[in-house]
Formats: C-alpha cells, sequence, structure tokens
C-alpha cells in the first residue's frame, strides 16, 4: 500500500469513465420558516426553563422552587443554645469558663446560682442587660462586686436570649433550667428602657418574678 | 475536470486531475479508514462483553480487568476515539481533497499522525482496563494516553487545515462547512475539558458540568456534524441531483453551532437547577437546526429515493444515519429529562450517535472511497460482503439502540414507582432487552469484519494489479 505520489503510474487498474463531478448546489432562495419554528420553540423553551429553572440560582437545585428550601433541622433551642456556647466568651472573664466565677476575687459562679436558675429568666435577663451592684447573695456567700457591666449596648436580643439559654440549660454545670426566647428579652430590654441604665440591686430585684 | 466546468473553475490553472487528489489521499485515508473499522470490531467486541455482565453477572467474574466498570468505557472510548474520530478524519482528508480538488498536504505526515492517534488510542484502552480511566464520561483515557492523542490531533488537523487552505475550488461546498466546524470544534472542547479536569483539578460538581458539556458537544457538534459532511456530500451524489435549498442549509448549520452545544446536562443531579433546564430546552430546540439540516437532503433526494436504494449501497446507509439522527435527536427531546434519568435509556445517546448516526454514514462512505483508492472500480469486489455490512450494521444498530431504549424505561419506571420491586423488575426484569442489546454488538462486529474483509480483497486485487502480484 506504499505508493508514492512522485511516481505518477496512472490509476491502478482500468479508469475509465473517471470524470465525476463533486455535488453541486441548486439555486435557491431562503425562506422564513425555519426563524418561526424557532421563535415558537425558543417560546416553549423560555417557559420550560422559567419553570423549573430555580430562577437561575446557584443555590436552587430542585426543580420547580424559586427560593432554596428553609433549613430545617435544628430546633431553635439548639440554634440559641449553639449560638450561647460562643457568646459566652463575654462572661467567661468573670465567672470563668466553667461558670464557677472565682470566689477568692469576689465573682459569683453561676452554676448553680440561685439568681440563674430560677424558674422565670426575667432576673437574669435583667442583671444582664443592665449588670448589678451591691452586697449579692449566691449559694450562700455574699459577694460585692461593682466590677460586673451592663449589656445593654453590647449584646442584641439574640445574643442575649442564647447566653441565658447556654448558662441556664448547661447541663455540664448541672444547670436544667429553661429556654430563653428572644422575644422575651425584647420585651424586657423595652420594660427596663426608662430606669436611664441604673444598675440592679438586689433589693431592686426582689419585686421581680 | 475543467472541460465541464465554466470559467470559474478554468481560473485555476492549477486544479489538479482527480488522479492526483486522489493518489495523495491513499496512503492516510485508507490507513485511518482500515484501523478505524478494526477498532470498531474491538469496540463493539468489548461492549458485547460488557452487556453481557449486565444481566449474567457472574460472567467473567473474578478478573479486575474485564469487570464491567473497565470494559464498558473501555468499548466507548475505543468507539469514539478508535473507530469514530478516526474515521471522521479519514473523511475529512478525502471530503477536502476532492472537494477542494487539491492533493494532500504531507500524505506521509498524515500517515504517522494516525499511526501515532491508533497507538495513543490503544494505550488508552490499555489504561482503561488496567483501572487508570480517569471516571470522566468520555474523557476516560488517562493523561498518558489523552496528551499523545492531543498531539497526534493536532498534526492531523494542521495539516488538512492547510490543505483547506491550498484548495483550488475556492467555493466551499456545504459538507466542507461542516469538516471545518468539526476540526476546529473538537480541539477546543478536548483541550477545555482536559484543561479544566485534569489540570486545573476543577472541584465535584463542575466535574460532572465540564464533563457533561464535552460529552454533548462532542456527540452534538462534532460527530453529527461530520455525519452531515458526509450526508451532504453522498445524497446528493448518488440521486444525480444538485443540492435543493441551499439557504436552509446554512442556517441549520449556524443554528446546530449555536443551539447544539447547550444540551446533555439535562440529566445532570445535584446542580443547580437552571443548568438541567436550559440543557433540557436546548435538548429540544435542536431539532429546529437538524430538521433544517434534513429537508435539503430530503428535498435533493425526492422521486429518486427507491432508485437510488436499490442502486447505491452507499445511499442506504445515507438514508438509515439520516433517519437515525432524527430519531434520536427526537428521542432526547422527548425522553432525555427526568424520567430517564440514571437510566441505560440516557447511555445509549452516545451508542446511537456513535455507531449509528455517524458509525453507518461513516460506512457507507468507505464503501464508496474505499474501493476508489483501491482497485479505482466504482463498487468493493464483493456485493454479498456489501450487503452483510449493510444488513448486519442496520440491524446491530437497531439492536442496540432499541434494546438500551427499552431497558432504560424499564429502570426508570422502578425509579419512579415506589411500588416497584428493584430487582425484579428493574433488573431481571430488563434482561430481554439487554439480550437484544449484546445481540447487536455482535451484528456490529460482524458489520465491520465483512467491510474490513471486502476492503482486504479489495487491497489484494489491487496489489495484484498494479504490483503483478509481486508483492
Ligand atoms: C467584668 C466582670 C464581669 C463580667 C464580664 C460579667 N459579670 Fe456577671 N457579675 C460580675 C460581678 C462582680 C457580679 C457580682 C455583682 C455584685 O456583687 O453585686 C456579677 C453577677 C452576676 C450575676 C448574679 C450573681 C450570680 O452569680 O448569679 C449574674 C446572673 C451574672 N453576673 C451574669 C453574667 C453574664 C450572663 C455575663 C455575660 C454576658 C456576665 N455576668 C458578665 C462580674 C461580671
Amino acid at each position: 500500500m506504499s505508493q508514492k505520489k512522485s511516481k505518477p503510474k496512472p490509476a491502478p487498474a482500468p479508469a475509465p469513465a473517471r470524470v465525476e463531478s463533486e455535488p453541486t448546489i441548486a439555486a435557491g432562495s431562503s425562506s422564513a420558516w425555519p426563524f418561526v419554528l424557532l421563535g415558537v420553540v425558543l417560546f416553549g423553551c423560555f417557559l420550560y426553563v422559567e419553570n423549573t429553572g430555580g430562577a437561575f440560582r446557584a443555590d436552587i437545585y430542585q426543580t420547580g422552587m424559586k427560593t432554596p428550601p428553609p433549613v430545617i433541622g435544628e430546633s431553635i433551642e439548639v440554634q440559641l443554645y449553639k449560638e450561647g456556647a460562643k457568646q459566652y466568651a463575654a462572661c467567661a472573664g468573670c465567672h470563668q469558663p466553667n461558670g464557677l466565677g472565682s470566689p477568692a476575687l469576689n465573682f459569683p459562679p453561676l452554676a448553680g446560682s440561685e439568681w440563674v436558675l430560677r424558674e422565670k429568666p426575667d432576673r437574669m435577663i435583667r442583671i444582664m442587660l443592665d449588670a448589678i451592684e451591691g452586697p449579692v447573695s449566691v449559694k450562700g456567700t455574699v459577694y460585692d462586686n461593682p466590677a460586673m457591666v451592663p449589656f445593654r449596648e453590647v449584646l442584641n436580643d439574640f445574643q442575649v436570649a442564647a447566653i441565658a439559654t447556654f448558662v441556664r440549660g448547661n447541663a455540664e454545670w448541672g444547670n436544667k433550667a429553661g429556654v430563653v426566647l428572644p422575644e422575651q428579652v425584647k420585651a424586657i430590654r423595652e420594660g427596663t428602657a426608662s430606669r436611664g441604665g441604673a444598675k440592679w440591686r438586689t433589693e431592686s430585684l426582689d419585686p421581680v418574678p | 475536470m475543467t472541460s465541464t466546468q465554466p470559467a470559474s473553475q478554468t481560473a485555476c490553472a492549477t486544479a489538479p486531475s482527480v488522479v492526483e487528489v486522489e493518489a495523495s489521499c491513499r496512503l492516510p485515508v485508507l490507513f485511518l479508514s482500515f484501523s478505524g473499522v478494526a477498532w470498531l470490531v474491538l469496540g463493539a467486541a468489548l461492549a458485547l462483553l460488557a452487556s453481557v455482565q449486565l444481566y449474567v453477572p457472574t460472567f467473567l467474574e473474578g478478573c479486575p480487568w474485564v469487570t464491567y466498570g473497565r470494559l464498558r468505557p473501555a468499548a466507548i472510548n475505543a468507539l469514539t476515539y478508535g473507530f469514530a474520530l478516526q474515521i471522521a478524519f479519514a473523511l475529512a482528508l478525502w471530503l477536502i481533497a476532492r472537494l477542494g480538488r487539491v492533493p494532500l498536504t504531507n500524505p506521509l505526515g498524515l500517515f504517522m499522525a494516525g499511526k501515532f492517534w491508533n497507538i495513543a488510542v490503544t494505550v488508552g484502552v490499555y489504561g482503561v482496563l488496567a483501572g487508570d480511566a480517569s471516571g470522566y464520561d468520555l474523557l476516560e483515557f488517562p493523561l498518558y494516553a489523552s496528551l499523545p492523542l492531543f498531539a497526534s490531533y493536532a498534526c492531523i488537523a494542521a495539516w488538512a487545515l492547510v490543505t483547506l487552505h491550498q484548495r483550488t475550488e475556492r467555493d466551499m461546498y456545504v459538507s466542507l462547512w461542516f469538516v471545518l466546524a468539526g476540526l476546529l470544534w473538537f480541539p477546543w472542547i478536548l483541550s477545555t475539558a482536559q484543561g479544566l479536569l485534569l489540570g486545573w483539578h476543577v472541584p465535584g460538581v463542575v466535574q460532572a458540568v465540564v464533563a457533561g458539556w464535552f460529552g454533548n458537544n462532542l456527540l452534538q457538534i462534532v460527530l453529527t456534524g461530520f455525519a452531515v459532511a458526509v450526508l451532504y456530500y453522498f445524497v446528493p451524489k448518488a440521486v444525480g441531483r444538485p443540492l435543493a435549498n441551499p439557504a436552509l442549509t446554512q442556517v441549520g448549520f449556524w443554528l446546530l453551532l449555536l443551539v447544539g452545544g447547550w444540551g446533555g446536562l439535562s440529566q445532570l443531579s445535584a446542580v443547580p437547577a437552571w443548568i438541567p433546564a436550559v440543557s433540557g430546552a436546548a435538548n429540544v430546540l435542536v431539532i429546529v437546526p437538524v430538521i433544517a439540516l434534513l429537508i435539503p437532503l430530503w428535498q435533493t433526494a425526492d422521486g429518486s429515493i427507491s432508485d437510488a436504494w436499490k442502486a447505491s449501497a452507499t445511499f442506504r446507509f445515507m438514508a438509515v444515519a439520516a433517519f437515525l439522527l432524527l430519531g434520536v435527536t427526537v428521542r432526547t427531546a422527548i425522553f432525555g429529562g427526568h424520567f430517564t434519568q440514571f437510566t441505560l435509556f440516557a447511555a445509549a445517546r452516545t451508542d446511537i450517535i456513535v455507531l449509528g448516526v455517524f458509525g453507518l454514514a461513516a460506512l457507507g462512505a468507505l464503501h464508496y472511497i474505499v474501493p476508489r483508492l483501491t482497485t479505482g472500480e466504482d463498487n468493493l469486489p464483493s456485493d454479498g460482503l456489501a450487503d452483510l455490512s449493510f444488513w448486519a450494521g442496520i440491524f446491530g444498530m437497531l439492536a442496540v439502540g432499541i434494546g438500551f431504549s427499552l431497558a432504560g424505561l424499564g429502570q426508570a419506571k422502578v425509579n419512579a414507582d415506589a411500588t416497584k420491586d428493584f430487582l425484579v423488575n428493574g433488573v431481571s426484569g430488563i434482561a430481554g432487552a439487554l439480550q437484544l442489546v449484546t445481540f447487536g454488538y455482535g451484528a456490529l462486529a460482524l458489520a465491520a469484519l465483512a467491510f474490513l474483509a471486502n476492503f482486504a480483497l479489495a487491497v489484494r486485487r489491487c496489489c495484484a494489479a498494479c504490483c503483478g502480484g509481486a508483492r
């Protein structure tokens, strides 16, 4: 099979009627119907993409949806607790990461504290928002230290609720009081705004449930 | 040549004779054709073995080299790169030389590049069987095979394009548009896909999108395009009429390039919903160019179809390939979505386009080209073998297409209906359809073998004629 181009041996076998013409093109005018058809099909395609294409969003994977499905799985309690575990850093400097405070330095504990574990979180939320000063008895020891700082301007409702939920529900510290919701914090924040940020004292908290 | 042509051609005083043109084609085109069809035999045999494992799970058990996960990609890649693309190069070279009235540039270099292409495909198939597959659909060849593959392609394409540039017939006939588009499209998609997947290592979901994009472009634009080029060359030739309605052809060409590349991703899962949506729409939209391309062929042949069918083996192949092109396009448009996701129905699209639309058109073209380049006659030496090749090819293709489609629809019903039992309905229930597939691959291998035998007869006769049997 190694015929060389340079050896112009005429076609190997008898090659009579070799005058083969190549295909040619007939005269013809263009027509518009492919574009009409294209338009119709294209319209259908747009409808289809509009209905199934997830509005061209990168976070929609389900045919026929226009917005991503809500993230389900984690209850509000779990979300608050997890967030609270992070935000607790704000308190850990004084009350210690283990919640035991440091009695030697006059910092009261949060673990097992009767201020924390009340059935209603109303007192704790107030202490967190505007702080507490003067003598305060925790687990039989009286502390008196004006160092506690107010968090009214520092933490939002969700963060306060989260920390309170984390501290009250922290099983490792032996605490098992109920969840605190952001709405509760909001109500108290608004209800106590008129006090002008004055710190609480044991006496002023007495009437609070 | 000039005697029958008007003044526009005589201006190119250098236009070479058909004999000269064909002499330059002989070595590369015959080599690529023969080895391409040989890959069809091998690929069909591998696919046959793989298909048996779908319903006889213990078949060839125990040897990792021949598990389904290696056999099937080895088969598909052998068929795509060894058979389809290789034959596409042969046809492209021949069409450029004939329609451009120009001898091929550097036939020896083309032959060598073709040789290297074959070595690369061999290494690639071996690598897949050895367990080195990359895992991306239609890009399974490991890097040590795909790089040489690309290099040999670059040589073939470069010389083909130089030849096209030197053509003496300046008007480009329709077939050459598709050849040119295919020759340029293929390196673009191959280098982009391999660069992103093997070089850039794009993350998870993007890999599926890139591989899907490549596979669809290869099938829908490159291989379909080469098939259309062949159809547009041989149909007018077989019926002896000029091509009707060229304006429509032009519309079809541009629309195919425009919308063809968007399909093929409609069955991806775990990607943002707009990707399958747009892709599914493109699958439907591509019907327009396909119809626009088939109507001129129909108009050209209308009235002479039965005569041409009887007279020309090549025309028979063309008619079936055109029919399959319409069929596979409609099939993908209607069933290409969610319903058949994760089923053999989707996998069968590759087989139908590679082996049917392109494969049958190519076999038909080779039945015309090979005798002209060897014995110089109009037909291959044995009519019987040509008929065998045709009928085995048709039935094999239909069996593979129908078998996989039925099996896939069966699986889809199981997926869609929780009350159906997976093993009973989805595995044992489709075994019959899969046996049809096995039969089909066998018939396709037979069709290829019949052609190769005819090819060998022609070469022997040619050698006897020109060398007096000395060699
Ligand atoms: C700068 C140090 C400091 C920080 C920060 C601090 N506290 Fe306090 N806290 C104190 C001190 C000191 C007292 C005792 C006040 C007193 O003696 O009246 C106290 C008292 C309390 C009490 C009442 C007594 C008890 O132990 O139950 C609660 C409840 C409390 N803090 C909660 C918190 C929470 C929740 C945070 C974080 C958001 C926080 N504190 C941050 C210093 C701090």
